[in-house]
């Protein structure tokens, strides 16, 4: 999962330190996240999304199997079926 | 934050305890390990010896954070970082096959030379094993 914290976060003019300081979490955290080393948890996302300002969706890229083939679920979830 | 503080205020009590009923507790070990061997009374005494150590620096460490608000935030944010949380986690997951076979092969290389060794590392190996067992249904029920 890739995501846009370093974009962000160099938008913002705030450093790594003044980030882990907002959201609780060691300087170290920040940078595993920004080489995408480390993917953030729920909660950690929902954070750094509010903090930012966005969508978890636009500060973190979703790629692959970390979607669902929507396509898949049309065929079949009950919603899409014909009667 | 403040739970954390808490706890850390009756975390200091318990290790105030602990140092202040030190030779209450040396003198109790003492007389139970009377008329035990050399080493195994070494090793008692050694055991509460390092407890109480511990225990010190410990006390030491919460006082000083405790009056301290920017190390105590420093310590509070080391303490539930999520990273911090997830490096542990996979360590303590790679411990235990690694931890596992490497009793089980000195087991069986102490076969060769001791019974005695070897069937103790068998019965550590066995514990290991029924301790992880029992931890995941713990937390299959848990979770």
């Amino acid at each position: 999962m890739k995501n846009k914290i370093q974009e962000y976060r160099k938008n913002r003019r705030v450093t790594q330190q003044e980030l882990a300081d907002v959201l609780a979490v060691t300087r170290q955290t920040i940078i595993s996240l920004e080489n995408g080393k480390y993917n953030a948890s729920l909660t950690l996302a929902h954070k750094a999304a509010q903090y930012f300002g966005v969508t978890i969706e636009e500060l973190f890229i979703f790629e692959g199997d970390e979607n669902i083939d929507i396509t898949e679920f049309m065929l079949h979830s009950s919603v899409f079926k014909k009667e | 934050m403040e739970e954390f503080r808490k706890k850390l205020k009756n975390r200091s009590m318990i290790l105030l305890m602990l140092c202040c009923f030190a030779p209450i507790l040396f003198a109790v070990l003492w007389f139970i390990t009377k008329g035990a061997s050399d080493f195994a009374r070494g090793l008692s005494m050694g055991l509460l010896t390092s407890i109480e150590v511990c225990s010190i620096i410990g006390l030491v460490e919460a006082l000083v954070l405790l009056r301290n608000e920017k190390s105590l935030k420093k310590k509070y944010i080391a303490l539930t970082d999520e990273r911090n949380k997830a490096i542990e986690k996979e360590t303590a997951l790679k411990f235990l096959p690694v931890s596992t076979y490497g009793i089980g092969f000195a087991a069986i290389a102490a076969g060769f030379f001791d019974i005695k060794i070897c069937m103790t590392l068998t019965a550590v190996m066995m514990f290991n094993l029924l301790v992880f067992l029992a931890l995941k249904l713990y937390y299959m029920k848990k979770m």
